[in-house]
């Protein structure tokens, strides 16, 4: 088995006043073992609603999975029974989310919150899923496991509940971890750590993970590979250090320009000129052609592949230009 | 914990104070004499004096309040001067058939009416929850006296399952409790529909939260969701809903009581009106004020018992 | 935007709120349908509704009276469309009154906050205690049964919904730069509560309006059924039901059709509540 997870051709639509609207069109990329891949990119851009079909989470009025595959461990996740897809949710791929203080439930104690995702899918009895809970608190250094078990959300920091849906995505050693932008609500201190103890505990488990966020500066000290995505579609893909030597798609170039780094004198920064086309209202050819510096060089009418560059085919991208 | 409930006894205080001081000086506003309305019209002056110093009308107002207060802190509701008797006594008499009758409706009102609202917050935008919803906005529209006349009429006089006057003196245990069933279920189909809209939108509110997303993440079974994450939480609301039509449904128990012919405050509150027993109608005045702070006390103190954050205030 | 294009904007945003969703249409036809009855009770009435038909007593529906008639020999059609006269009345003045005072009194304790506030909501605490029949009961009972004191009565009680609404909004308002802007620029309280409070509130008012409204009909009826309604012989709906009772087994009529015009009533405009406030809520929006 090559890939953890092999997603291809994704497209997932979603339910407006007039009709049906691909949030995610044509999403392909593939995950091996103990690898991380960044998806980078604004928001709206289709990050989390990827994550969210991958994890059967859409909400189910009002959404639908267009086309596509999502091939899990050899196993197609979009088209497997909701069952067999609930098992495998929450113990051999898990998520962590955004918001931490709002994604624990607040009328449930942290432990028992963590307890509940051994209870119900490693088939051991109330008391060793509360052990392994303990040591899942330990494990992501929450000080003083034994009294916080009985703690509620409310008692907790930000950093400290994201501690604890941590322990809980790792409760039953997952194969894949999807973490949607899970510092971005937090202080940049606990940022650092968070993402310190995410490293270090993929490395210890040797897990794959999908890492969410719209920090450049955050990609280049998790990923092994970086896809971009830009209006629901994934514009270039390249292993980490590839994509910021040379990034090739005027879009990543771009957002790498737009940026301020501390080592260089920023005079070049540039934002990006006019605004992401809105979900309802998407050009039939490239996505990012009214707000590309080369469009005089280039055509509206045709919707360009993600395609291997000639000299190395771990570098796609999906640009006319580049072909 | 017990902090929390002391903060809460100590503001039900005020509001009972400001409700029965509210109560005497409205009683106060009614046209005509006391003493004129006992004696009649033909009543000599020299009697009419005698009678209002023997209820201490001549008194200043202020020291009447005053001697309201000091007695009611004491428990004691004064005397109807038209029956001559201890109101404490009159409504001690009927007050547990309106408390059974209002229990009884709103267990009732609760037990069909929060299954039925989870039901319709699940299968959400279904047939069944169109019914479900229509049905429940029919059944807070209905006026209290009419759906008694209607369930009356069905039950009582067309199928004859239940009797058309409600004595709940007569009888054991079981005839009182068939003779519950009618004025209760009136009762209770009122706090049902209030139950079931409440119980539906803040489910529906609490699904759409974050941490059910968590919830179903984990990959926890579809029930366990509903119930431990969905439930618990959209419960909170909704105790309070069921606290506040609780008064609602004191009001309603009155016309129940009216059309079933049941003993009762309702039918006290009918007789003082009759009466013109401005006394009695302000010891019930009070004893209603009393009952309802009382379930706004109780609705607090189950609120914090679910919260967890409220506990720890 | 100055005012007159912001109550225009109003007037689009209602309509689209409508549109959003079926059921608020049906809720307003409905109660278009009965005030329209109402309004022209004069010219559709076939009869007048305290004319007594002595020797017809207690007639059962016929083509002479399409609803039969009372103990009194009184035409129940008629009487009950002159009933929905007062029940709107009582209904909507009282509704008009409690949104009055009530948007001031709670936009004025918001914004001016501290102990006028406390003192304010403190009292409308106490009000809203005492549940609406009984505060209706008792103002009636001790001020005598007429429109006037009905009117009062149920005002009082709806009073403090309104002063809920208006208050939370005005606080938070209250911080935003654009009316600490105003207030800079020396405009008076009330122009800024009108201007930048009320349109915040505008929906909410409108769904609590009609919801209460319901509340208020079917409130005025049940006191005219328990006796303490506009005296007789005026019609009023629930004391149709009142004088029919006694009669039920032999004249249903007389008393079931006023119950079901106040059923249909009350459900109109809880409809058109409901439908409103499933609209506005931006919540539910979507999910439709």
């Amino acid at each position: 088995m090559k890939y953890i997870l092999e997603v291809k051709n994704l497209s997932t639509a979603f339910k407006l006043q007039s009709g049906w609207y691909r949030a995610t069109t044509d999403i392909s990329f593939a995950l091996r073992q103990n690898e991380t891949l960044a998806v980078v990119g604004e928001s709206g851009c289709g990050k989390s609603v990827t994550a969210f079909s991958l994890m059967g989470l859409l909400p189910e009025h009002g959404s639908r999975i267009d086309s596509g595959s999502a091939l899990f461990k050899g196993e197609d996740l979009l088209t497997m029974p909701r069952e067999k897809l609930r098992k495998i949710r929450g113990s051999a791929m898990t998520m962590i989310f955004q918001e931490p203080m709002t994604s624990l439930n607040p009328v449930l104690t942290v432990g028992s919150q963590i307890a509940e995702a051994v209870y119900y899918h490693m088939n051991v009895g109330k008391a060793a899923a509360k052990k392994r809970a303990l040591e899942l608190m330990d494990m992501v250094k929450i000080p003083d496991p034994k009294n916080r078990y009985n703690d509620y959300p409310h008692h907790l920091s930000g950093g400290m509940c994201q501690r604890i849906m941590i322990a809980m995505s790792l409760a039953c050693e997952p194969d894949l971890v999807f973490a949607d932008e899970p510092t971005t609500a937090l202080d940049v201190t606990i940022q650092a750590q968070m993402i310190y103890l995410l490293n270090e505990l993929k490395e210890k488990q040797q897990m794959s993970m999908v890492f969410i966020t719209h920090d450049l500066g955050v990609v280049a000290h998790v990923a092994d590979r970086v896809a971009v995505m830009y209006a629901g579609t994934i514009v270039e893909t390249a292993p980490v250090a590839d994509l910021f030597a040379d990034p090739r798609h005027p879009y990543t170039r771009a957002l790498l320009k737009s940026i301020p780094r501390l080592d260089k004198d920023n005079k070049d920064i540039t934002p990006i000129q006019g605004m992401v086309p809105s979900i309802d209202n998407m050009p039939e050819g490239c996505r990012f052609f009214a707000r590309c510096e080369k469009k005089d060089q280039c055509r509206p009418d045709e919707f360009p592949q993600l395609l291997p560059l000639k000299n190395s085919s771990n570098h796609q991208v999906r640009c006319l230009l580049c072909e | 914990m017990l902090q929390y409930i002391i903060k809460r006894l100590l503001l039900a205080i005020p509001i009972l104070l400001a409700v029965v001081t509210l109560v005497f000086f409205v009683v106060r506003m009614a046209p005509g004499d006391p003493a004129q309305v006992i004696l009649g019209d033909s009543a000599s002056y020299e009697s009419l004096t005698a009678l209002r110093s023997e209820l201490g009308l001549d008194r200043p107002i202020i020291v009447q309040y005053g001697e309201f207060l000091v007695s009611l802190v004491q428990g004691d509701l004064g005397d109807s001067i038209i029956r001559k008797q201890s109101i404490n006594t009159i409504i001690a008499d009927v007050l547990p058939y309106t408390v059974e009758l209002t229990l009884a409706g709103v267990l009732l009102g609760v037990i069909i009416g929060l299954p039925l609202g989870v039901f319709s917050a699940v299968y959400r935008n279904s047939f069944w929850d169109y019914l479900t919803r229509i049905g429940s906005l029919i059944g807070l529209s209905f006026p209290a006296f009419y759906s008694g006349i209607l369930l009356l009429l069905a039950f009582s006089v067309y199928l004859g399952w239940f009797p058309v006057v409600s004595d709940p003196d007569m009888g054991n245990l079981g005839e009182r409790l068939h003779m519950l069933v009618l004025p209760a279920m009136n009762l209770g189909l009122i706090m049902m529909a209030y139950v079931v809209r409440s119980a539906r939108s803040s489910l529906l509110e609490t699904l759409g939260e974050d941490y059910i997303r968590t919830a179903k993440a984990k990959g926890l079974p579809g029930f366990i969701i509903l119930y431990k994450h969905g439930l618990k939480n959209a419960l909170i609301p909704v105790i309070t809903i069921i606290g506040l039509y609780i008064g609602v449904l004191v009001g309603n128990s009155v016309l129940t009581e009216i059309v079933f012919n049941r003993p009762g405050l309702g039918k006290l509150i009918l007789s003082a009106l009759d009466e013109r027993d401005y006394n009695l109608l302000q010891g019930l005045m009070v004893i209603y004020a009393f009952l309802i702070v009382l379930v706004n006390l109780v609705t607090d103190l189950t609120y914090g018992m679910v919260d967890p954050r409220i506990r720890k205030q | 935007m100055n005012t007159i294009a912001r109550f225009k904007h109003f007037g689009t945003e209602t309509y689209h709120v409508f549109n959003r969703n079926k059921t608020s249409w049906i809720g307003l036809l409905l109660l278009t349908m009965l005030v329209l009855l109402a309004v022209l009770a004069p010219v559709i009435a076939p009869y007048d509704p305290v004319e007594q038909h002595i020797i017809q007593r207690l007639e059962p529906p016929s083509s002479q009276f399409l609803l039969g008639t009372d103990y009194y020999g009184r035409d129940v059609l008629s009487r009950i469309i002159w009933g929905c006269r007062v029940s709107f009345i009582i209904g909507s003045v009282s509704v008009a009154i409690a949104m009055f005072f009530g948007t001031i009194l709670g936009s004025m304790a918001g914004y001016k906050g501290g102990y006028f506030d406390a003192f304010v909501m403190g009292v409308m605490d106490v009000l809203m205690s005492i549940p609406t029949l009984l505060m209706g009961l008792l103002i009636v009972a001790i001020l005598g049964p007429s429109q006037a004191n009905l009117i009062i009565a149920l005002a009082l009680t709806m009073i403090p919904r309104f002063a809920r609404i208006a208050r939370a909004p005005t606080i938070a308002a209250k911080s935003k730069v654009y009316v600490e802007a105003c207030q800079a620029m020396g405009f008076s309280d009330m122009r800024i509560l009108v201007v930048h409070i009320f349109p915040n509130i505008f929906g909410e008012l409108m769904v609590m309006g009609s919801m209460w409204m319901a509340t208020a009909v079917r409130t005025e009826a049940a006191l005219s059924f328990i006796g303490l309604g506009v005296n007789p012989p005026t019609a009023t709906l629930g004391g149709m039901i009142r004088e029919g009772f006694k009669d039920i087994m032999s004249a249903p009529w007389a008393s079931l059709y006023p119950g079901l015009v106040i059923l249909l009533i009350v459900f109109a405009a809880n409809l058109l509540g409901d439908g409103l406030r499933d609209a506005l809520d931006p919540k539910l929006r979507n999910e439709k």
